[in-house]
């Protein structure tokens, strides 16, 4: 194991923000675990007690809150990402942008100007070369962001393009749309993407604190586990929601994983077919069925939240 | 040797799951080699519950390194990095590698010569034995990045594995998303089984997912994971899959003991023969073989109109 992955001056740089609304993540490590599902109700939950709440949907892989809530995708903007576009004119051919291009993505035919051919990812290295200025930046369309707004709910939604490699410049552009009115909401809900990659940092960062999701199996519990080493690394206090906790066998090893890293278990979450048709019917259950018992534990949830997070 | 990838754009739909269960239906008569190559969260030896032969560490990420002790703090690198792994300190620039590319356009700029490109350790491969079947496997470091760079190792490795096997088949448990690593698993596969669910974040998922596996052009086949939990859902994903011409070849009820396999930490097909999930599984087992044969007579009816052209 590395001993530390990012120094103290680095994990300031990476948390810093122009904002102080609290930041409440919900990942998990393995997919399918119920991040959204959580996201999506304590948000709910939140709005219901008074709060103007931003949710962030950052699995532009994937992203599906917008369905959970049964939201439109609204107020497009494009994400684009430079590329360089070729002046031939004033190319003298001095192969200055093929050397500086580290993906091998330019190709000079012999007495021709460069060509384009590689995967390009917009780092301006070439551009930056070119000692004549031959090189103009173009853009090129990796991905959008939404924001679409629901009564006190204003959900933010990252779209990557299919087939497209940036989905940390989507992650970091839809945080960068956030910032721009963060100050205006009470608290803020990002829901990141499956995994513990690149993309799942970018959203965690400048998290004042976050929502592990599992479930009790072994598959869960190792997920978990790295989902929880990459939050220690990163600074942010975690705790564990536990979804279809009643599916037997391996609680008993959550609950080693809880004393080995002193984490605490904030919620259970009993299999509940209410809670299923509230996800088939794009409603959050704490207003779909707001007696039911999934619709209590978020409530729970969320007034955890509002103690440790907005007082 | 033939390869095929299981994916699925959402997470949590069952790959690992499927992947188990197909390999060891396949292994009774044919010579298989598996691949995980989710390397954020790799299962699949735990659900094989398989004993590990061998491990190596990955050294697959390239990143800029900053000497503290050349640089000025001029701060013209931070200017140049447009994926926001540099950023201005106290007095020094602050590099984020979690973030840095590696293009080297901060290079150029430094007066001092102070930045240079290395390449760092990110990730192990792992070497599996699953009941008398190799998995080759790996994992990303916490805190690491380029997962499409350690999937091209895994893959390397696992079709040495595989020749030197004479595996008749690689089956590979995808990664979720549509990302780096799904690319990556995607290059030179014959054919791909995408595992959704009757939702509609499962539908848009998959439709998203197909958008980009159709740039390699496997065969395709989809299962429907989990259909009975929402019947119209189910009629949304056939109707949607007949539109673009890619066949249903098979469908999976929900069954309680695909998850008490998964912590028994053996396939559903072995542990629990007679579930509804087995019996289903032996189906799309029976039709996958079929997969490639179509699509390998499609490519040869195309070859035959391309040389009739000439």
């Amino acid at each position: 194991m590395i001993a530390e992955v990012f120094s103290k001056v680095q994990l300031e740089a990476l948390h810093q923000r122009p904002y102080t609304t609290p930041i409440v993540a919900v990942t998990g490590g393995k997919g399918g675990v119920g991040k959204s599902t959580v996201a999506v109700n304590i948000t709910a939950a939140l709005t219901a007690l008074g709060y103007s709440v931003a949710l962030v949907d950052t699995n532009v892989e994937a992203p599906n809150d917008n369905m959970l809530l049964s939201l439109s995708l609204d107020d497009r903007v494009y994400v684009q990402v430079a590329m360089p576009i070729v002046k031939t004119n004033l190319c003298t051919q001095c192969g200055d942008c093929i050397a500086a291009c580290r993906r091998n993505a330019l190709f000079l035919p012999p007495g021709q100007t460069p060509i384009l051919m590689g995967e390009c990812n917009g780092c301006k290295a070439c551009i930056n070369a070119c000692p004549t200025g031959a090189l103009l930046t173009g853009w090129m369309p990796v991905g959008e962001t939404f924001r679409s707004e629901s009564g006190e709910l204003t959900l933010f939604t990252g779209v990557l393009q299919p087939g497209r490699a940036e989905s940390t410049v989507i992650v970091q552009a839809l945080k960068d749309r956030l910032a721009a009115e963060a100050a205006r909401y009470d608290v803020i809900i990002v829901d990141t993407a499956t995994g513990v990659h690149c993309t799942v940092i970018a959203a965690l960062a400048g998290a004042t604190c976050a929502y592990a999701v599992t479930e009790p199996t072994p598959v869960g519990m190792h997920d978990l586990e790295r989902i929880l080493e990459l939050c220690r690394i990163l600074a942010i206090p975690t705790q564990i929601v536990l979804n279809r906790s009643d599916l037997g066998g391996w609680q008993g090893r959550l609950g080693a994983c809880e004393a080995g890293t002193e984490i605490t278990l904030a919620a259970s979450i009993p299999y509940d077919s209410v809670l299923l048709q509230s996800y088939i019917k794009g409603m959050p259950v704490t207003q779909m069925s707001p007696n039911s018992s999934s619709a209590h534990i978020f409530a729970g949830l969320a007034i955890r939240i509002e103690k440790e997070c907005l007082e | 040797m033939k390869e095929l990838l299981i994916l699925s754009d959402k997470g949590g739909a069952g790959k690992s799951s499927v992947t188990a269960s197909i390999a060891a239906l396949l292994s009774g008569t044919l010579n298989i080699t598996l691949a995980d190559t989710d390397v954020n969260a790799p299962n699949l030896h735990i659900i094989n519950k398989a004993s590990l032969i061998k491990s190596a560490p990955i050294y697959a990420s390239e990143k800029a390194f900053i000497d503290m002790t050349a640089c000025t703090g001029c701060m013209g690198c931070t200017d140049m990095c447009s994926f926001g792994a540099l950023m201005r300190g106290n007095g020094t620039p602050v590099l984020l590698q979690i973030f840095c590319e590696a293009c080297g356009a901060c290079i150029k700029e430094c007066p001092e010569k102070a930045i240079e490109i290395r390449q760092i350790h990110n990730g192990y491969l792992h070497l599996f034995d699953a009941g008398g079947i190799k998995l080759v496997s790996g994992k990303l470091s916490i805190g690491q990045g380029s997962t499409g760079k350690i999937v091209d190792i895994i893959k390397s490795e696992a079709r040495i594995a595989a020749q030197n096997d004479n595996a008749d088949y690689l089956i590979i448990d995808g990664p979720p998303g549509l990302c780096c690593p799904v690319i990556s698993s995607l290059k030179g596969c014959d054919a791909v089984l995408a595992i959704t669910e009757p939702t509609m974040p499962a539908l848009s998922a998959l439709e998203r997912l197909l958008n980009v596996v159709e740039y390699s052009d496997p065969a395709v086949g989809v299962i429907i994971n989990k259909v009975d939990i929402n019947p119209a859902g189910a009629d949304a994903v056939r109707r949607s899959m007949e539109e673009r011409g890619i066949p249903v070849i098979g469908e999976i009820p929900y069954d309680i003991h695909v998850s008490f396999a998964i912590t028994e930490g053996v396939p559903v097909e072995i542990c629990f023969p007679e579930s509804k999930a087995a019996e289903a599984l032996r189906t799309i087992t029976s039709k996958i073989l079929s997969l490639f044969e179509t699509k390998q007579q499609e490519r040869d009816i195309d070859h035959e109109q391309d040389t009739c052209m000439r």
